[in-house]
């Protein structure tokens, strides 16, 4: 595993919405894509993840539905409501935004200011 | 839409809690299973990946409990955990959850019952549209505000009122009394003639058919010939039967001039609706043909117009209908226009003495509430172990707090609950010991905004009460409690504070039970009271024929005779007596002068005056004290002869005799002739002579002293129409339908024979009613403070007892008698006990002139008082005799051995 980066409050929510954008997922599937997708830069606490997803379940942003996995077991598989995409849309581009101006302010050089 | 998509999530947590935990855990197995066959698959043995994934994720079987608390459920299971073991607590303890859920009932009942009986009889009295600005118009004379009349119009000052700009609407009623025809006979019945707006102007919805509409007509118009039945007569006379539209009822009445025709019946109005009565029926104003109806007028007032201005400018048109003819109107006067329910609050003497029912109803509510907290604070005491165990494992103060308030709260919301089912029934009692004290729109009925307010009011006082307890048991002296076995000495100040609740209630206790008894006494001695006349199987009727029939005296003293013959001829009639007077009379201040002929004019010699014959003293057995009464031919002449009672000779005669001497009676002749009565050839002047005094009897209303009585021989002139007052065998009521058939008989067009006998009257009079009313409530009152007080006693010495078995059993061991140990828990009791009493009678005999004064005819004696305390600190000494008994029979060996 390369460097690790801990997650700011409420990246972790926006990361499992993005992440079940592109197809329904299982918990643990979740969990991998996650740390596929960060080149496994991202040390995910198993403990709190759970609570992420039953609070985004609980908002109404996604949704679970009991399916097959992979090994022919029962899985609960979470996909995106229509609310969910919502949020997901906006929190990127809040995300995006706040890294752009976070960014252009730590690449300014002294004699800029 | 998040807020939904929270409340679904909480209810399927809740609802289906545990599929919900069940689907968690399952899911989360699936997640370990999962990710230990990664390890293995990177190469590590089973065994190791099983117990690492583990390690990284957590126990499955709390993943449950997790996911309750990040779905924000934490609050509501800690409280349903609270409520679980706070009903638990209860059942475990059930005398002390009963006790405290009666407590608070009693008292949340009774205060419930009374905000009731306000809203029903007087904030929310009248189902008619626009009450608040719905007038009466009366009349007073200037000198006496408060003693006023209602006034009545005829036909022509009817259209002229109701002309008036300062009305929106004016609704026209007139009252009859009309013989109803039946398959079994005749019977008597209350009509009301309401005019062709009443639908629009009351807006009130019919139970069953339709009201009166305009259409119906007013006077003039064709009569559609229908009535529109009450709900009480609809009850009475067809048992609530709906099918009751459509049938005849038939009538006849010399005031509806020709025959009645029979009318149909279209509709029935609700209960409430009893405009006029409560009237048997009404009917539109279409059908009443006769031309010199009386009609009594309610005003709607535009908007923004006040009852000031409006009187104001309806004075003149009153003064105007006075001249027309003066017979209702006082000689000088004023006109004011008064809200419907002044015409109850006016005279209502119930009403004055409500705020101290209010104060009564708060003071039990406080008794009710203190027991409550005494009972929480007796059980916190003896809990005191189990918080400090609670606090030790890491309990905070607020969830200690909170199990206490949530306990509090079920035995509050439990308490007023019964509470108020209890006052649905105790509501009831004032309107069924004395439905005459109040309007007759008045109906008990389940309001939800009384009922809400008495809930929240209920839960309030019942929390407010639990949370001073809670508070001083939040934080426990840990190490200082579980060094201690459970069962040590009370502590001093939990003590202090308990003796301090009680003594609070007995005072209040005290204050109800010298209240109660001055009522019940007060109530006593007026049913003791001797009317001076004999009241029993006496009743009266009038009868009336046709006007044209009785234009000379001669011919009006013979028709008065022939249609007393015809009484006195019935089987069973003993004696018959023509009167326009008898008692017990009214409570009226205001009297036509008189002037003893020889005596200096005084302007301020009044008495009442009454026609009666010869017969009356007789009838009503009245005895005579001396000289004599008038013959039955002095009578029939007309010679103006009278007698007086004691309170006159008293008053105005007390050192010369009466006997003889002549009496000048200037007003009442001025008037007679005014109005055209019908004056003997013997009566020319004004003045009678005396020739009797009789015994008192009570003339000014039950309760109240005998007022000076001129009795004047009703042959000398007639104004009105006298009644007949009869005395017969038995009960008076068996002889309604023949008196009435006797009546029509003997000529008479309009016949009254009345309801209720003289004895029922006096049980019906005002003042009688009342007293039996506020003895009863009272009454009431008081032995619930009593019973509360008296178990909030009995319960603190009980546990105060059980705390200290273990000290009274060391105490014996070392040589203590049982009349020691009974000592030494009876005598801090009883120093509460009497000092309570105490204060309360201070406080009573300091406040005894007010309470006087708003509860009329309740005697606060300090005799009574004394009583009073003596009972109260004789029964709480009682009270405490039984636990203090048990303590005293404390076996050394059980207590010392249990350690």
């Amino acid at each position: 595993m390369g460097k690790q980066i801990e997650l700011p409050q409420g990246a972790l929510e926006m990361l499992i919405l993005k992440s079940i954008s592109l197809g329904s997922l299982h918990g643990y599937g979740i969990l991998l894509r996650i740390q596929q997708i960060s080149g496994e830069r991202l040390e995910i606490l198993q403990g709190s993840f759970y609570t992420a997803i039953y609070r985004l379940e609980r908002r109404g942003w996604i949704e679970g539905e009991w399916g097959e996995s992979e090994n022919n077991r029962r899985a609960k598989y979470y996909h995106l409501t229509a609310a969910g995409k919502r949020q997901l849309k906006e929190e990127a581009a809040k995300w995006s935004d706040m890294a752009d101006v976070i960014a252009a302010i730590l690449q300014t050089k002294p004699e800029e200011i | 839409m998040s807020t939904f998509a929270t409340l679904r999530c909480w209810w399927r947590a809740i609802a289906h809690r545990s599929r919900v935990s069940r689907e968690v855990e399952q899911e989360f197995r699936f997640h370990i299973d999962v990710y230990a066959n990664d390890l293995v698959r990177q190469g590590m043995p089973p065994a190791e990946a099983e117990r690492k994934a583990r390690i990284d994720l957590g126990q499955p079987d709390v993943q449950g409990e997790k996911y309750r608390t990040a779905i924000g459920l934490r609050a509501w299971d800690e409280v349903w955990a609270d409520l679980r073991y706070g009903i638990r607590g209860l059942l475990r303890n059930p005398s002390f959850a009963t006790v405290a859920i009666v407590s608070l009932a009693l008292s949340i009942g009774m205060a419930t019952a009374m905000f009731s009986l306000v809203h029903a009889v007087l904030l929310d009295v009248y189902p008619y549209a626009d009450s608040d600005r719905t007038v009466n118009p009366i009349v007073f004379d200037p000198a006496h505000p408060n003693d006023w009349d209602w006034f009545v119009l005829n036909r022509a000052q009817f259209r002229t009122y109701r002309s008036s700009p300062m009305f929106e609407d004016v609704l026209g009623q007139a009252n009859f009394t009309v013989q109803l025809q039946q398959d079994d006979g005749e019977s008597q019945a209350l009509m009301v003639a309401l005019t062709a707006n009443a639908a629009p102007f009351l807006k009130v919805k019919p139970l069953i058919g339709r009201g009166l509409q305009p259409s119906d007509g007013d006077y003039g118009d064709p009569a559609p010939n229908i009535a529109v039945l009450g709900y009480r007569f609809w009850l009475k006379q067809f048992g609530g039967d709906a099918s009751v539209l459509g049938r005849k009822l038939t009538f006849s009445t010399g005031i509806l001039g020709q025959k009645a025709q029979p009318v149909t019946i279209v509709g029935v109005m609700p209960e409430r609706f009893t405009l006029g009565g409560p009237p048997d029926f009404y009917i539109p104003m279409s059908q009443v043909t006769f031309p010199d109806v009386r009609i009594i007028p309610f005003a709607k007032l535009k908007r923004g117009v006040t009852p000031q201005q409006a009187s104001t400018a309806v004075d003149p048109m009153v003064h105007e209908f006075a001249r027309q003819d003066s017979r209702m109107y006082p000689k000088v006067f004023e006109t004011r226009l008064q809200p419907l329910i002044k015409g109850f609050t006016d005279r209502s003497k119930f009403v004055r003495s409500l705020p101290i029912l209010f104060l009564a109803v708060a003071m039990l509510l406080l008794i009710g509430c203190a027991n409550c907290s005494i009972l929480l604070l007796a059980r916190g005491t003896a809990r005191t172990h189990e918080f400090a165990l609670r606090a030790a494992i890491g309990a905070s103060p607020f969830r200690l707090v909170r199990q206490l308030l949530v306990e509090c709260l079920v035995i509050s919301l439990l308490g007023s609950c019964l509470g108020v089912i209890l006052s649905y029934f105790l509501a009831r009692l004032p309107l069924q010991l004395a439905d005459n004290l109040f309007p007759t729109e008045s109906v008990m009925r389940v309001d939800v905004s009384v009922l809400a307010f008495s809930v929240v009011v209920a839960t309030a006082a019942g929390m407010l009460f639990g949370l001073w307890p809670a508070l001083r048991f939040s934080r426990p002296q840990i190490a200082q409690a579980l060094q201690k076995s459970s069962r040590r000495t009370a502590t001093r100040s939990g003590q202090a504070s308990l003796r301090r609740l009680i003594g609070g209630q007995i005072t209040l206790t005290f204050i109800l039970l010298a209240i109660a008894g001055a009522a019940v006494t007060g109530f006593i001695r007026l049913t003791r009271t001797p009317l001076g006349y004999e009241p029993t199987n006496t009743t009266y009727a009038v009868g009336i024929s046709p006007q044209a029939d009785t234009k000379n005296w001669a011919d009006r003293v013979a028709r008065n005779l022939h249609m007393r013959d015809a009484v006195a001829a019935i089987p069973g009639v003993i004696s018959v007596s023509t009167t326009e007077d008898f008692p017990p009379g009214t409570a009226d201040d205001r009297f036509p002068p008189f002037q003893i002929v020889g005596d200096p004019a005084n302007q301020a010699t009044t008495a009442r005056q009454s026609r009666v014959d010869a017969d009356y003293f007789s009838v009503l057995q009245i005895p005579l004290v001396s000289g004599r009464i008038w013959t039955e031919e002095e009578g029939r002449l007309g010679l103006p002869l009278a007698v007086v009672n004691q309170a006159f000779v008293r008053k105005y005669s007390p050192n010369r005799s009466i006997l003889g001497r002549t009496i000048r009676l200037t007003e009442i002749v001025q008037e007679a002739v005014t109005y055209g009565a019908l004056r003997s050839p013997a009566f020319t002047g004004d003045e009678v002579q005396v020739v009797g005094v009789t015994a008192d009897v009570v003339n000014g209303g039950l309760g109240r002293p005998v007022l000076p009585n001129i009795y004047i021989n009703i042959d000398t002139l007639f104004l009105g129409s006298p009644a007949l007052l009869l005395r017969t065998q038995g009960d008076p009521s068996q002889y309604t339908a023949t008196l009435r058939h006797t009546l029509h008989e003997a000529g008479a067009k309009y016949i009254y024979v009345s309801t209720y006998s003289l004895e029922e009257m006096v049980k019906r009079d005002e003042t009688w009613r009342r007293e039996r009313l506020t003895a009863v409530l009272f009454g009431i009152f008081a032995v619930a403070a009593l019973a509360l007080a008296l178990v909030g006693l009995y319960s603190v010495v009980a546990y105060l007892v059980a705390q200290r078995t273990q000290e009274f059993g060391i105490r014996i061991a070392l040589g203590a008698t049982r009349g020691n140990i009974l000592w030494l828990v009876l005598r801090g009791n009883i120093r509460v006990i009497i000092s309570g009493t105490a204060i309360g009678l201070i406080l009573s005999l300091l406040v005894r002139r007010e309470s006087e004064r708003w509860l009329e005819g309740t005697p606060q004696t300090p005799a009574l008082m004394f009583g009073a305390a003596a009972l109260l600190v004789l029964v709480a000494i009682v009270a405490c005799l039984s636990p203090a008994a048990r303590a005293a029979m404390t076996q050394p060996n059980d207590v010392l051995h249990a350690e």
